[in-house]
């Protein structure tokens, strides 16, 4: 019960700091007035000790037993703002995400600098309640946090608020801020298990080189294309001439896969973006060219990291009008 | 990033460092045992961490936390009280040790160590012991910063600058407080009695104990004097008041209250102010006689004795007002007549009681048989000494005309056995005679030393007198000290400090100092409290307006407090890598390079190289690094420093 109130009272506190604060820019600068602050449970702790502290001082009239309470009890409060500075002036910035797997653990990053001339220990940044990851920044320090999610769908995944806090420095009290900015990363579909072979090639004589088939009969040069194998490149034609020549082989044709939408036997459109998926991967493991087909977009065939981004984000991005809300 | 079991040890002894010494200061009054207990634990601790062993389980921590508590319940009969209670909290504090494992754990730790500082000061509040504990309290809070900053290394150094930061900069809220926060007089609840260990005065006397205390240099109360010091003679400090004898020990302090004094008090006042160290008794003491005292706790006697409701096991200070001419009690109630003509058991010192009432049998006045007595001491051959030999169950008979060496306890005792067989009412004073003044401090210092007994008989139409038979066998022991009394040589305490001068004088400002400290300090109480306030110009009885104030002062910390810290966490002006390569362009505008505003860092050093190729590996690390520290997503201090060293290394010559 007491942990559902608890749960209410923060709802509504983060609400309140929602309408209160509005969307965030990118770099955002944690002003004074939106660091919040409050003792901890060992902060309530330490309290009620200097109350007994207080009441046995009283109670014996003893003056360096008051001098003692006092003294921490001023500390504790002195602590409080340096707590509370230990927060205020930060600057936070959006950092990148690189995109994963549904199912897998998406890691989103922040980046924290510490433009004072004051040193700024133990920043926590938190999401949902938890912490993901602390720093120390020195004057003129910058830094990289990361925020670690498990992804279950596909599409974007943005998280649109985080929080940074510290108990620096005596964990009596807790200062934290909220920032309302938009963190937000791809998901791909998740894998499907290898098994299901994947569609016979494609020969395109036109198309992208096809690593793996690449014979021993030097044919002639063209020009390079985006997507060939830099294995195939003519370097000695590169230094000679400054222009890039892929070598071309005979005895092989140039062979691409094509992925394709249409004409696969699985009804689930899910399951069938996992499959696609797959195929993408493992070609793109092998070193294989491949295109793919769906119904609104064509991607004509291509190779390298780049190409299978835009594949696999396509294929995240599928039938979704926006982006996904933050799950996990 | 998980922990590394070297730096949980590393911190857990961070921990435990001050946690010891917290516990150290009660070894000093708590059985040993429990001192052994704690430091087996700790090291049990600290082994098991080290060598990765298990700990103990839970169900045996229990059964130790049960024998623990047994112990102490052995040990103190109690578990009330400051004794028995700060055994406990360090018995279970060493049995927390056990199962401490989270950063929470060690902040109980760390907290329990305050708390035993403040048990500490409820014990003693000397100066060095003072010292010990605030530092002691430095070094927890040093090791509470340490835990707090979680996994990150936080050099030593750095840890002690930060936390003495703090508390530098709680002290003024601090003094604050302790001026103005209203201090509330007395206890809330009862406290069980200390157990001995401290010396002074009893509630009984019997032959032999004043001389034992006499061996003592420990301060008894200091003085400090608002008018004239009176001479020596006249400096009788009243203490207990006895009136019960057994043949030997002289007992029954009477409690009852005076209701109706008197008194009728003559000549000037003596106003001072005495700082009573604590000796565990309820009665204070006061210069004969007192007229009027600023302790609200106490209060007079029948026989005019101040008694506290409260026993004196702090520090106390009060304000008080003698006179030391005065006549009391003119009328004698029989009740009291009674009490006070009381020889004890007829069958002891019979010969005495013979002597006595012979001397009063031929009409003689009663003056003229103290008179006589007094000459016994005088003319027969008494000796006044530190080690009187031991007496039996007749000790008056035995003194007077058997042994004849005794200190002022033994005349005293027989001189009142005398007046009160002779038929005149007496009774026996204990307390204090005499006093060193420190020229330095200008106050009293009254030791240990310094006790005395004295009588007090009741003559008609006076009243209560004070005689002091010590003074008819060794004058200069009420005129002087006890030193000048004892010719014969015989060691007398802290006599050889005050034989060389230097020493005398380190002696004497050490005495200073801990009068300052005690009177201004350790005494600064309700009622030194309201006295001060009143100088501050604050009404008396106006709480609200000392609420206020202190509520105005707190909020004026507060401000200093957060403008102080906004002006250490200020921002740079402009960003420090940005300054730092415009100091490197500026160097390279010397050579008549200047970077081009279309131009990017990248393109500027690939351009300054190609005109100076010997320039070019330092060209390229300063651009290295500044475009690292101005992109990348991390940026450490290293790297800003390196910076700035290769931009100050960078000196381009034409």
């Amino acid at each position: 019960m007491f942990a559902k109130l608890k749960r209410r009272i923060v709802d509504r506190a983060v609400a309140w700091a929602r309408r209160r604060q509005g969307r965030d820019s990118d770099p955002l600068i944690l002003q004074r007035r939106r660091v919040y602050i409050l003792p901890t449970a060992l902060g309530i702790g330490f309290s009620l000790m200097l109350v007994a502290m207080l009441l046995g001082s009283m109670n014996y009239n003893n003056s360096m037993g008051f001098a003692l309470t006092f003294l921490l009890a001023s500390m504790a409060l002195v602590t409080m703002h340096h707590c509370h500075r230990n927060l205020s002036g930060l600057v936070v910035r959006r950092g990148a995400a690189e995109p994963v797997f549904a199912g897998q653990e998406a890691t989103l990053a922040i980046i924290v600098e510490n433009p004072s001339s004051g040193s700024r220990i133990c920043l926590r940044v938190t999401y949902q309640g938890n912490t993901h990851d602390v720093v120390n920044l020195e004057p003129g320090e910058r830094h990289e946090l990361s925020i670690t999610v498990p992804t279950i769908r596909r599409g974007y995944l943005t998280i649109d608020r985080f929080g940074i806090e510290t108990s620096f420095p005596l964990n009596l009290f807790r200062a934290w801020a909220w920032a309302h900015m938009n963190l937000q990363c791809v998901v791909y579909p998740a894998l499907a298990p290898r098994g299901r072979p994947p569609p016979p090639r494609h020969t395109d004589t036109g198309g992208a080189q096809d690593d793996s088939a690449g014979g021993d009969d030097f044919a002639g040069l063209r020009t390079y294309r985006l997507g060939d194998s830099p294995r195939h490149i003519a370097w000695k034609a590169f230094a000679r001439d400054q222009e890039l020549l892929v070598k071309q082989y005979a005895g092989t044709d140039v062979t691409t896969h094509w992925f394709e939408w249409d004409g696969m036997p699985i009804p689930d459109p899910e399951r069938r973006l996992a499959q696609l998926c797959r195929w993408i991967v493992d070609a793109h493991g092998d070193g294989h060219a491949f295109g793919l087909k769906l119904p609104a977009a064509i991607i004509e065939p291509g190779l390298g990291p780049l190409h299978r981004r835009r594949c696999l984000t396509a294929l995240a991005m599928f039938e979704t009008r926006k982006p996904v809300a933050g799950n996990a | 990033m998980l922990d590394r079991p070297d730096s949980e040890l590393r911190k857990m002894m961070v921990v435990v460092g001050p946690l010891m010494l917290a516990v150290l200061i009660h070894s000093l009054h708590l059985p040993a045992w429990v001192f052994v207990l704690a430091i087996a634990m700790t090291l049990w601790r600290l082994v098991a961490m080290r060598f990765r062993l298990k700990l103990p389980p839970r169900f045996l921590l229990g059964v130790l936390a049960g024998i623990g508590f047994v112990g102490v319940l052995l040990s103190f009969r109690t578990i009330n009280g400051l004794e028995a209670g700060t055994a406990l909290l360090i018995v279970m504090m060493s049995l927390k040790l056990m199962e401490t494992k989270s950063s929470r754990d060690q902040h109980v730790l760390l907290f329990i160590a305050y708390f035993l500082v403040m048990a500490g000061f409820l014990y003693t509040q000397e100066i060095w012991a003072t010292i010990y504990l605030l530092v002691t309290t430095w070094l927890i809070t040093t090791a509470l910063l340490i835990v707090s900053a979680g996994r990150f290394p936080f050099s030593f150094t750095r840890a002690f600058k930060s936390s003495a930061g703090l508390l530098i900069q709680a002290l003024p809220l601090m003094l604050i407080l302790f001026l103005l926060f209203p201090r509330i007089p007395g206890p809330f609840w009862a406290l069980p009695a200390r157990g001995a260990g401290v010396s002074g005065l009893d509630d009984e006397m019997s032959p032999g104990m004043l001389s034992s205390l006499s061996l003592s240099d420990a301060v008894a109360f200091r003085v400090a004097f608002n008018s004239d010091i009176p001479p020596p003679e006249q400096r009788y400090w009243r203490g207990p008041v006895l009136s019960r004898f057994d043949g030997r020990t002289w007992r029954g302090i009477n409690t009852r209250p005076l209701t109706n004094s008197d008194i009728e008090h003559m000549g000037d006042a003596v106003a001072y102010r005495i700082t009573l160290q604590p000796h565990n008794r309820p009665w204070l003491f006061a210069l004969d006689l007192p007229a009027q005292w600023s302790d609200r706790r106490a209060r007079m006697t029948l026989d005019y004795q101040l008694v506290s409701t409260q026993i004196v096991d702090q520090l106390r200070s009060y304000n008080l007002q003698s006179y030391t001419k005065y006549k009391a009690g003119a009328e004698l109630s029989t009740r009291m007549r009674a009490r006070a003509l009381d020889i004890g058991p007829k069958i002891r010192n019979t010969r005495s009681q013979a002597w006595a009432r012979e001397l009063h049998a031929g009409g003689t006045s009663d003056l003229e048989v103290v008179a006589s007595v007094l000459r016994l001491f005088r003319e027969e051959p008494f000796t006044y000494t530190l080690e009187p030999p031991p007496l039996g169950m007749n000790s008056v008979d035995e003194f007077l005309w058997g042994t004849r060496q005794g200190f002022c306890g033994h005349y005293a005792s027989s001189f009142t056995f005398l007046m009160r067989a002779a038929g005149i009412p007496a009774r026996v004073v204990t307390g204090y005679q005499g006093g060193e003044i420190n020229p330095l401090g200008g106050h009293l210092t009254v030791r240990q030393s310094d006790a005395h007994a004295w009588s007090e008989i009741w003559l008609d139409r006076q009243g209560w007198v004070r005689v002091d038979p010590t003074a008819a066998v060794a004058p200069e022991r009420i005129t002087q000290n006890l030193a000048q009394a004892m010719r014969g040589g015989e060691p007398v305490a802290g006599l050889l400090l005050r034989n060389i001068l230097f020493l005398d004088r380190m002696r004497l400002t050490w005495d200073m100092i801990n009068s300052r400290w005690n009177e201004w300090v350790l005494g600064y109480g309700p009622d030194t409290q309201l006295s001060v306030l009143a100088r501050l110009g604050f009404d008396q009885a106006n709480w609200r307006q000392l609420i206020l104030t202190l509520t105005g002062l707190l909020v004026l910390f507060l401000i200093a407090l957060t403008a102080y810290l906004s002006w250490q966490f200020q921002p740079r002006s402009l960003d420090i890598a940005a300054r730092l390569y415009e100091r490197f362009c500026n160097k390279a505008g010397k050579l008549r390079i200047t970077r081009q505003p279309h131009e990017s860092p990248a393109a500027f050093a690939s351009r300054l190289s190609g005109l100076r190729p010997d320039l070019a590996s330092a060209v390229s690390g300063i651009t290295d690094l500044y475009v690292r520290v101005r992109y990348e997503p991390d940026v450490r201090s290293n790297d800003l420093r390196q910076l700035r060293k290769k931009v100050a290394e960078f000196r381009p010559r034409s």
